[in-house]
C-alpha cells in the first residue's frame, strides 16, 4: 500500500490520485466516461456504440450542424450532445470493491488495464510497469 | 382504583436477592457455549481496534478479556469472534489502540453468537456504535448509533487529477454514502481560443439527474475556479475568475453515484486540477 500523499497514475485514464489520502483515509479511482473529444474520436474510429436513441439525436445535431453551421467560437451541435452523454471509458478502471461483505474484501469492480503506476514526486515522471 | 405497588426491583438495596431469591451481577449470562463476535468497518488505513472486559466466573472470579481486532480500510466488513468462559459478562469496552480514526469513521457490533465462523449463530445483539482512539464504544453504557446515522465523518477529499483535455469525475465509494458540501475543480485552459463552460453534473453511475452550468464563459489562458456548494449561492456569475454554482441541499449520494465535470468546448490541453472536496461520510453496510 502507498504511503499518505503518494501519487500514482491510472494505466486506463492517466488521471493521477493519492490511493492513501494525507488524512490516512483511502481513496478509490474510477476512471471518467469518455469526454467529448474522447467520444467524437472513439466513434470515427468505431470503438464506441452508442444507444438508438443517443445516436439519433446525434445524426440530428449534426445534420443542422451542416444546414446551419454555428459561429465560430460557438459550440456545435452535435458537441453539446456529446457533452450530455454519459459513456464509459473502453477497459475503465474501477477500484471500489464489489460489496462490503467479508468475502469480497479486495475484489475490485474493474480492473482496467492493471495497478497503477507510481509517480516521482519530485520529477512527475511516471514509473514504468514492469 | 388503587395505586400500583412500588416495584420490588427498585427497593432492593444494591447485592440483596430478589423476591425469585436470584442475585444477577449482569443480564448476560454466559453458558460456556457463546462467543463475542466484534464487527467493525473503518475508512481509515492502520487501525487496531482492542476489546477489553470483564466476566465473573460462577465460582465468583472476576476474569479479564483482552483481544485485538484489525479493520480493513475500505469499508469492508471485518469481523472477530472471541471465546466466552461460562459466567456473566459484565461489561466491553471497544477502542482505537492504533491509528488515528477521526470521528465517525469506525464503527463496531458486538454480539453473542454460537459457533464461529461464517457459520456462527447470532444469539443477541449486545449493541453498535462509533470508536475513536478516546471515545470508546461500551456496553452496556453507551447509546447505539447506527453506521448511517449521526453527524458523519467529515472528509476533506483531493480527488484524481485528469488527463489533459479530460474531464473530472468522482465516484462515492462501496459502502459509504456522501453528503456533498462542496467541490472545488479548477480548468486552467489553453491557448487555444474557445469559451469554456464548465457544467457541473451528478449521476447514479449512468443516469444524469442534476446539472448546474457555470454562468459565463471561462476564455483560454486562464485559471477558473469553479465551485459546486451546498451553501446557498446560485449561478451568481464569474467575479475575479470564481464560478460559485449551487448544488442541492442535505444532497446524501449513494455509493457508485458521481460528481463530475462535464464542460462544453473544452479543449485537448485544458487542463483540469484535482478536485478537493468536503463530505459528510456515512456507512452503509451494502
Amino acid at each position: 500500500m502507498s504511503n499518505p500523499g503518494d501519487l500514482v497514475e491510472c494505466q486506463t485514464c492517466h488521471g493521477q490520485y493519492m490511493p492513501v489520502q494525507p488524512d490516512g483515509t483511502l481513496y478509490f479511482h474510477a476512471c471518467p466516461p469518455l469526454g467529448v473529444g474522447e467520444l467524437r474520436d472513439a466513434l470515427a474510429a468505431k470503438t464506441v456504440t452508442l444507444p438508438a436513441r443517443d445516436a439519433l439525436r446525434l445524426q440530428a445535431a449534426l445534420s443542422a450542424d451542416a444546414a446551419a453551421p454555428v459561429p465560430a467560437g460557438e459550440v456545435s451541435r452535435a458537441d453539446a450532445v456529446l457533452a450530455s452523454l454519459s459513456v464509459p471509458r473502453p477497459n475503465m478502471r474501477d477500484e471500489n470493491v464489489v460489496s462490503t461483505r467479508e468475502k469480497d474484501k479486495g475484489k475490485l469492480k474493474a480492473a482496467g488495464l492493471g495497478a497503477p503506476l507510481a509517480v516521482d514526486a519530485a520529477t512527475g515522471a511516471v514509473a514504468v510497469d514492469v | 382504583m388503587l395505586p400500583h405497588p412500588p416495584d420490588p426491583l427498585e427497593i432492593l438495596d444494591a447485592g440483596q436477592e430478589s423476591r425469585a431469591a436470584l442475585f444477577s451481577p449482569s443480564r448476560a449470562y454466559m453458558t460456556g457455549e457463546e462467543n463475542l463476535r466484534v464487527t467493525a468497518v473503518c475508512n481509515t488505513a492502520s487501525v487496531t481496534l482492542t476489546i477489553n472486559g470483564r466476566q465473573l466466573r460462577p465460582d465468583s472470579t472476576p476474569s479479564p478479556l483482552n483481544e485485538t481486532l484489525k479493520p480493513t480500510s475500505n469499508r469492508v466488513v471485518t469481523t472477530g469472534i472471541f471465546g466466552l468462559a461460562e459466567g456473566w459478562l459484565l461489561g466491553l469496552t471497544v477502542r482505537a489502540t492504533a491509528g488515528s480514526p477521526p470521528a465517525g469513521s469506525t464503527w463496531v457490533l458486538l454480539e453473542l453468537v454460537r459457533g464461529s465462523g461464517s457459520q456462527a449463530q447470532l444469539v443477541q445483539t449486545l449493541g453498535y456504535g462509533f470508536v475513536t482512539a478516546n471515545k470508546p464504544y461500551a456496553w452496556p453504557l453507551s447509546a447505539n448509533t447506527d453506521p448511517f446515522d449521526g453527524a458523519g465523518h467529515l472528509r476533506l477529499i483531493v480527488g484524481a487529477t485528469p488527463a489533459a483535455g479530460a474531464e473530472i469525475s468522482e465516484t462515492v465509494p462501496t459502502g459509504a454514502q456522501w453528503e456533498l458540501i462542496s467541490f472545488e475543480a479548477d480548468l486552467t485552459t489553453a491557448v487555444a481560443v474557445a469559451n469554456r463552460v464548465p457544467v457541473f453534473t451528478i449521476d447514479d453511475g449512468a443516469n444524469i439527474y442534476y446539472r448546474a452550468p457555470v454562468n459565463g464563459n471561462e476564455t483560454a489562458s486562464a485559471t477558473w475556479r469553479n465551485i459546486l456548494t451546498t451553501i446557498g449561492s446560485v449561478n451568481n456569475g464569474l467575479l475575479q475568475n470564481v464560478a460559485v454554482e449551487g448544488a442541492p441541499s442535505n444532497l446524501r449520494l449513494p455509493a457508485g453515484h458521481r460528481i463530475r465535470t462535464a464542460t462544453i468546448a473544452i479543449q485537448g490541453a485544458d487542463q483540469y486540477a484535482a478536485p478537493i472536496y468536503l463530505v459528510r461520510e456515512r456507512f452503509t453496510l451494502e
